[in-house]
């Protein structure tokens, strides 16, 4: 299918254009709301703290967003929509500044206060003269911040003050209470940020303010005064294939994003539609990538069988959600020997799985269970491969002899790509389809550590800790500040500017985008990408349009921010 | 009983003995070789840090919080060799130190080059408030914002100093008012200081922010304020002299950030420092 530049233009829009950018009107025009969103959005409306929890891609951003146009249009609550995905650019602080901590505070307190301004403004209010006032103060601050300069904190305010004015700003105008939407807050490899974000959070909170956050499952670091559960309600964001009404809500998905003329061209044949959402593991942003794949309207889409697209596509999805899962030695390098064995892991699983499979012709499974207790570095390895969204955590069982499992889903479409259903020959597409929507929880894979990567796994989990770089001595200790061999202070280099210095190679997109990248631009670093202004280079590129364009870039943005 | 022993019933007398004691034999003539504050710092503290290996620390308790006595003196020594080459290299510092009143023998000892050390005889750099004032009184230089990077690692210095007194005056043992200063509840239990391996590296680490981010703070505003009274002028000729002894004061080669050469840094200053001539001249206009 050869599309025009300008329908290309569109088509890189509806795919790859992020809740966060997309207006009131777009938002409710291109997306689907099941029951379980309207439950969502119910609770991100409410009030008291709560986590949004959800690997990329499972549709946080939208949810947020559309819980902040609903408290606007009822115009009872004050909402604040806050993105805070740039906050790892102010890891290198943590590096060179004693009072990193209190300049990120200020960050985030004055993003606060910029988004309640955004609020006014979006609600076409006037926007109260003292709100104005500190949101300019803020404003300056966070562009003097990202223009990489130590902002002035002579003007700081103190949370409590802070939340005194946003009480005056509800109260002054009519509003019961202000609910702070916080996006992306979250960070894997910024461990104090984090926690400093989650004192902010837990401190937040009062009867008249209710924050919430979205976040990643599995490794995100809480303060230790931050209690999940007690201190903010967990809700989850990830659509599961097994739930009724799945494949409905992806089909409707469909509906709501593409010209006619396209759904009733894919719709010829539902079945790969079905089997895309399936092999999607409940994440929107995938679907719609493979399904972009599936319509032949990626730039360089060859004319081939749409099963076999459809084939390629799913493939295409695992090599990503490996990527993510490998790109993490770069973000949390102490934890390389980690990502190693988690690979492993995976492998292993999946082998397992497939025997599991091949022996049960009736009850086939897509569940592991490890028997607990599970060692620690077993259960960093799966915080891991959660947060990649490799795995999906379902819940502890107690089973014969009272031995409990720990339960987990693998991703459908690493199944797929392994037929770890052991599916026999040219099997009809429906049935995998109902084996993945309508398997049954109580047959599950029996497993322990030890068994899927062998008695010895535990010595190869070493933390991978650079040297001095002075004397070359091992450090002390993981958090060792000084080399006790020579007495040099131990230099740690800044992830985020190193995750910029990374070769574009690192990125999850096909060798072929990459080799097209790095052979017809002067794109070489992951630096490079974002540093060209509107993909102007990228764009020039002969065979890189703008749904690609924009790809690359998401994938740049992904890659140095969570 | 004789008089004398009958005084002896607590504690021995036997082993008091007559010592030879030469004070002169305790002190040493100090090196020549002048690296900058902060780099005589970092090998000194680096020494320090050697000391505290994780074996030796577990095995004498009693080690950590001698290291971290030491530790402070470090950071004092600091203090008082960079106050003393402010008032050597900074005309308007020296300017304002000269109102300070200083014995002939402080005079003789230190020689007029190093005059700041003796006008910082009998002072401690063992508390925030102490080093505010002395490098008001000495330079006239305002550390006032509460937020700063310096700022905030000399409150954390300040704790560290609490921990140096407990060590210094009673054994480690904490006093209620060391407590009520670090913030912690003054209940029944007694507590006394215990510095194991990452204690003592927490330790170091805030001495070093506090040695780093004041000698970032001083080189900074020393320049800005120089600029203001037109010491430097920007042409590299008139400036070089007075340029290069202020860098070479606050430069670290063990850091080795950018610039070795004054020359280098003083052309990396340049837009800097013709910005804020041309506001001198418009606002002297």
């Amino acid at each position: 299918m050869t599309q025009n530049k300008e329908t290309n233009n569109i088509f890189a829009n509806i795919f790859e254009e992020r809740a966060e950018y997309l207006s009131k009107q777009d938002l409710i025009a291109w997306s689907v709301e099941t029951p379980q969103d309207r439950r969502i959005i119910k609770e991100l409306q409410g009030s008291g703290a709560k986590l949004l929890i959800g690997p990329r891609g499972s549709g946080k951003s939208t949810l947020l967003r559309k819980a902040y146009f609903n408290l606007l249009d009822a115009g009872e609550i004050l909402p604040a929509y806050i993105n805070c995905s740039q906050s790892l650019a102010l890891e290198p602080l943590f590096h060179n500044h004693a009072n990193a901590l209190q300049i990120f505070r200020q960050w985030v307190l004055f993003k606060i206060v910029v988004g309640i301004a955004d609020a006014f403004k979006d609600a076409q209010k006037a926007v109260p003269e003292n709100l104005e006032n500190v949101a300019k103060i803020a404003k300056d601050f966070i562009d003097e911040l990202e223009r990489g300069n130590e902002p002035n904190l002579e003007n700081a305010i103190a949370l409590s003050a802070l939340k005194h004015l946003i009480n005056g700003w509800a109260s002054d105008n009519g509003f019961r209470r202000c609910v702070l939407l916080l996006d992306d807050a979250a960070h894997a490899f910024s461990s104090m940020q984090q926690k400093e974000f989650f004192e902010i959070f837990r401190n937040l909170k009062s009867c008249t303010i209710s924050p919430k956050a979205a976040v990643y499952p599995g490794i995100t670091s809480y303060s230790p005064n931050f209690h999940l559960g007690h201190d903010a309600k967990p809700v989850y964001a990830w659509y599961q294939p097994e739930e009724e009404g799945y494949l409905d809500t992806m089909r409707e998905l469909i509906k709501k994003r593409l010209p006619s003329e396209q759904v009733a061209d894919l719709f010829k044949e539902q079945e790969l539609v079905d089997y895309l959402a399936v092999a999607s593991f409940g994440v929107p942003r995938s679907f719609l990538t493979m399904i972009s794949q599936l319509l032949g309207i990626e730039e360089d889409s060859p004319n081939e069988l749409r099963r076999s697209l459809a084939k390629k596509a799913v493939v295409s999805n695992c090599s990503f959600t490996r990527g993510i899962f490998k790109s993490l030695s770069g973000k949390l390098p102490r934890y390389s020997h980690f990502i190693d064995i988690g690979r492993e892991l995976e492998v292993a699983i999946i082998k397992e799985l497939k025997k599991y499979n091949k022996a049960s012709v009736k009850q086939k499974t897509v569940i592991v269970g490890i028997a607990e207790p599970t060692e620690q570095e077993l259960d960093k390895i799966l915080t891991l491969l959660e947060y990649a969204g490799i795995v999906r955590s379902i819940d502890t069982v107690s089973w014969n002899n009272n031995q409990s499992y720990r339960r987990y889903s693998v991703h459908y479409a690493l199944l797929i790509e392994k037929n770890a259903l052991s599916l026999i020959g040219n099997y009809p597409l429906s049935m995998l389809i109902t084996t993945f929507t309508k398997h049954e929880h109580k047959n599950f894979l029996q497993s322990r550590g030890t068994q899927l990567l062998g008695n010895d796994f535990q010595t190869k989990c070493i933390l991978d800790l650079a040297p001095c770089q002075n004397c070359g001595a091992d450090r002390a200790y993981d958090e060792a500040k000084f080399c006790v061999e020579c007495g040099r202070q131990l230099s740690d280099v800044s992830i985020y500017e190193e995750l910029l210095k990374n070769s574009v190679d690192k990125l999850p997109l096909p060798r072929k985008k990459l080799a097209l990248l790095k052979e017809h631009s002067s794109i070489k670093i992951v630096q490079d990408i974002l540093m060209d202004n509107e993909n102007q280079q990228v764009r020039k590129i002969k065979g890189i349009g703008p749904i690609w364009a924009s790809r690359i870039r998401n994938a740049a943005e992904e890659f140095v921010s969570v | 009983m004789s008089n004398d022993k009958k005084w002896c019933l607590v504690n021995t007398l036997e082993k008091q003995e007559e010592t030879a004691f030469d004070v002169s034999s305790f002190c040493t003539s100090m090196s020549e070789s002048e690296p900058s504050p902060i780099d005589d710092f970092y090998s000194y503290s680096g020494d320090i840090i050697k000391l505290g290996s994780p074996s030796q620390l577990i095995k004498n308790p009693i080690l950590g919080r001698l290291l971290l006595l030491a530790l402070v003196s470090g950071v004092e020594l600091y203090f008082r060799s960079i106050l003393s080459g402010i008032i050597k290299h900074c005309p308007i510092a020296r300017k304002h130190a000269f109102k300070q009143q200083i014995s002939l023998e402080n005079v003789e000892y230190y020689g007029f080059d190093e005059i700041g050390f003796g006008l910082l005889e009998g002072v401690s750099f063992t508390s925030s408030g102490n080093i505010k004032k002395e490098t008001r009184r000495l330079t006239d230089i305002e550390l006032k914002n509460v937020t700063s990077s310096v700022w905030v690692s000399l409150l954390d210095f300040d704790k560290i100093c609490q921990f140096r007194h407990a060590t210094a005056h009673s054994r480690g043992q904490l006093s209620a008012r060391n407590l009520r200063e670090l913030g912690i509840s003054v209940d029944r239990t007694r507590s006394a200081l215990s510095v194991s391996l990452k204690e003592f590296q927490n330790a170091a680490q805030i001495c070093h922010n506090c040695v780093q981010a004041y000698n970032r703070y001083m080189y900074r505003v020393l320049i800005e304020r120089w600029l203001g009274h037109h010491i430097l002028i920007g042409e590299w000729d008139t400036d070089s002299e007075k340029f290069s002894n202020l860098f070479k004061l606050f430069k670290s080669e063990i850091d080795n950030v950018a610039f070795n050469l004054p020359k280098e840094a003083y052309m990396d200053l340049m837009p800097t420092i013709l910005d804020s001539l041309t506001k001198t001249v418009k606002r002297d206009q």
